[in-house]
């Protein structure tokens, strides 16, 4: 074997200790398959599937455990591995169809990497860093997780709970956002983006042509900036709260609807909307 | 040190032997501790065995991707965004006289509900420092510069994109057209607005740039897919 | 006669002054001597490689201060060093998240390829991550204790204390 082909193949394995089955001939079509290994609470697991959807949920056990009905295709491809500190799971996609839906269970600490095509993807009761990558499936997690991150350029992503960060990122599908985060970024090019949010100390929209809905608590210093070509931004707070709010748009229309409230002070939160044609509308939280 | 001859050395004064890092007096104490025992020789040979193999380790891997592209259209966002923020301290000294006259008048949330122009016409009437034309032709340089480094992106990025797209489903290359033609739509819009506006608005230049920026993002994107 | 160092210098005006030919030589001759670095240390492909591609980012920002006194290779080094151990300490992943996340480790006609030096990449790959970036300056890239305690802002004691239990990691994983 040649040096080259020796390094492709050491890096090809890093971190995989799973049986690998490409030569698993079994003779019945639909096969189950419910494995475990062991996984460090504070590890890091990632999941690969381009033929399925992948749910997570976190548990208290320090391993790791998938529970899957492959047909025979995606029982080919599929490859599983832990031994501790990390550990992967993937069924790669030869170009022609078969299916795979994933259930995974990881302790709750766990930082979770998932890649899909086109199916969802569920999170659930996890704590560590989530990142999904999706090319056009659903994302929905609901949690209270370290970080999150999520992206998928035709699907709708949908995040519950709380983190101290929060990043998501589509396409033509929509963002929503609902819970409590100090830092908080969505971007998207047509799709709607809607935020129901608690503590924000700094929030990022930027859209092209998606409207924008939020209503949110900011803290005393919080910065709101949003950015879109044509969308509509609908942007509330709390009738109580001071804010210095400096809308704009070239062509939109500008409305302020904000009842009489307290004169804001120094210090006080700032939101900058910056529109080309979406009309924009400031106005007190129901 | 920590040892003598019947105590064993320490991990750490192993490996200093092993490395030849040990003064002679200490060196001397180990060769005699290894004379008489046969667990420490066969650790310094296992961990010498061991050192042997990480230093042949190839000191070359290749990435197997090109990364280069990655690297340009960095350095290409990261010039813009300093730009962007040098434009928008040129602009902070007007906006704000503007808005301290807003929190003059209105109680709760002060709004600046102002289109471009007449946000020029307040920097004017409040008599704001550094004339307009000045701090218009410095940004508008770099708004110029900015656009043509994402145009020039953008063009690489397609040709990218039109290699990669046998890899992708007619979906995925579907979706990512929907996604470039929402984008494109918003720049003729924006691009004819400011051909008609001669002040040439520093938030539609704005605008301009964020949108040229997305169509460079998702064009990486989609090639990453 | 011209020095190699009066080459390379020559090579970083270049570079700085927006030569993209001069830039692609730089890359084709140091981008598997990065990558190597970035990969044993981060542990991961797609971290690495997008860890290589902040190096190149950095190097040609800062080119314009390369004044030839050492190889460029050198400096190069020393850069994608501190871009591993920065993303190390503040873990802002987020910052890469454009680079390619495709992952080769799943393709069972190369993980059936067996072998020392395959064994050996895994074991590192294992170690935790402070001890591991320790051991590659040390053991693979060849730095002193006292540099690599430099490098990673930690103390002598602790770097000498910290690779010699990561070697024997190692070597209990290989072991197994």
């Amino acid at each position: 074997m040649g040096d080259l082909a020796v390094r492709r193949a050491a890096l090809g394995v890093v971190l995989i200790t799973g049986a690998l089955f490409a030569s698993a001939t079994p003779a019945r079509a639909q096969h189950h398959v419910d494995r475990t290994a062991q996984l460090d609470r504070d590890g890091e697991f990632r999941i690969w599937n381009m033929i399925g959807s992948v749910r997570v949920t976190g548990w208290d056990v320090d391993s790791v455990r998938v529970v899957a009905y492959l047909d025979e295709r995606a029982y080919r491809r599929f490859g599983f591995g832990a031994d501790g500190a990390a550990g992967k799971i993937g069924i790669d996609s030869d170009g022609r169809t078969g299916r795979a839906d994933l259930l995974v269970y990881v302790p709750r600490g766990a930082t979770v990497w998932v890649k899909t095509l086109s199916a969802p993807v569920v999170i659930t009761a996890l704590a560590g860093s989530i990142d999904v990558y999706s090319v056009s499936g659903d994302v929905h997690i609901e949690t209270a997780a370290r970080s999150v991150y999520a992206e998928s350029m035709g699907g709708d992503i949908r995040v519950v709970g709380s983190s101290p960060t929060v990043r998501l990122r589509s396409g033509s599908g929509a963002l929503d956002f609902t819970g409590s985060t100090l830092d908080l970024s969505l971007a998207s090019v047509g799709g709607a983006v809607t935020v129901r949010a608690a503590g924000l100390r700094r929030a990022v929209v930027e859209t092209v042509g998606g409207d924008v809905r939020m209503d949110a608590r900011l803290e005393g210093d919080a910065s709101v900036e949003v950015l879109t070509h044509d969308g509509d931004v609908e942007l509330a707070l709390p009738a109580a709260s001071s804010a210095r709010a400096a809308l704009r748009s070239v062509t939109g229309s500008v409305r302020n609807a904000r009842g009489p409230g307290a004169e804001p002070g120094r210090g006080a939160a700032s939101i900058e909307v910056r529109t080309f044609s979406g009309g924009i509308l400031l106005r007190d939280s129901p | 040190m920590s040892m003598d001859r019947q105590q064993h050395p320490t991990d750490t004064t192993i490996d200093a032997y092993v490395e030849e890092l040990l003064a002679d007096a200490e060196r001397s104490l180990v060769d005699a501790h290894l004379r008489e025992c046969a667990s420490c020789r066969g650790e310094v040979a296992r961990q010498r065995e061991l050192l042997a193999e990480l230093r042949a380790l190839p000191r070359r891997l290749e990435p197997g991707i090109d990364l280069r592209p990655g690297v340009r259209g960095e350095l290409a966002r990261r010039a813009h965004a300093r730009r962007r923020r040098a434009a928008l301290r040129a602009l902070r000294v007007p906006l704000a006289a503007a808005a301290v006259l807003l929190i003059a008048i209105t109680a709760g949330v002060t709004a600046l509900l102002l289109s471009e122009r007449r946000a020029a016409e307040f920097a004017t009437t409040e008599g704001a420092p550094s004339p307009p034309t000045d701090r218009g032709a410095v940004s508008l340089a770099d708004f110029r510069d900015s656009r043509s480094d994402y145009v020039r992106t953008a063009q690489e990025l397609s040709i990218a994109l039109e290699r990669h797209r046998a890899l992708l489903s007619p979906e995925t290359v579907e979706l990512v057209e929907e996604n470039l033609r929402t984008i494109d739509r918003a720049l003729r819009e924006a691009d004819q607005a400011l051909r008609e506006d001669s002040v040439a608005s520093p938030v539609l230049r704005e605008l301009i740039l964020a949108t040229h920026q997305k169509k460079v993002e998702v064009l990486r994107w989609a090639i990453s897919l | 006669m011209t020095s190699t160092h009066e080459i390379e210098a020559e090579t970083a005006r270049r570079i700085a002054a927006g030569d993209d030919a001069a830039f692609d030589r730089l890359y084709g001759e140091n981008v598997e001597r990065v990558y190597a670095v970035c990969l044993r240390m981060a542990g991961d492909v797609p971290r690495a490689r997008a860890l290589t591609q902040e190096a190149f980012v950095r190097a040609w920002e800062r080119m314009d201060s390369f004044r030839g006194e050492s190889r460029i290779s050198t400096w190069l080094h020393r850069i994608a060093v501190n871009v591993v151990l920065e993303s190390g300490r503040s873990r802002r992943r987020r910052e890469h998240r454009f680079a390619a996340d495709e992952d080769t480790a799943l393709h069972p006609a190369r993980a059936s390829d067996p072998g020392l030096r395959l064994d050996l990449e895994r074991a590192i790959a294992g170690l935790p991550p402070g001890a591991r970036r320790m051991l590659v300056l040390r053991d693979v890239e060849g730095h002193s204790y006292e540099e690599v305690a430099e490098l990673t802002g930690a103390a002598l004691g602790t770097v000498k204390s910290q690779i010699s239990r990561a070697r024997r990691l190692v070597r209990e994983a290989l072991e197994r």
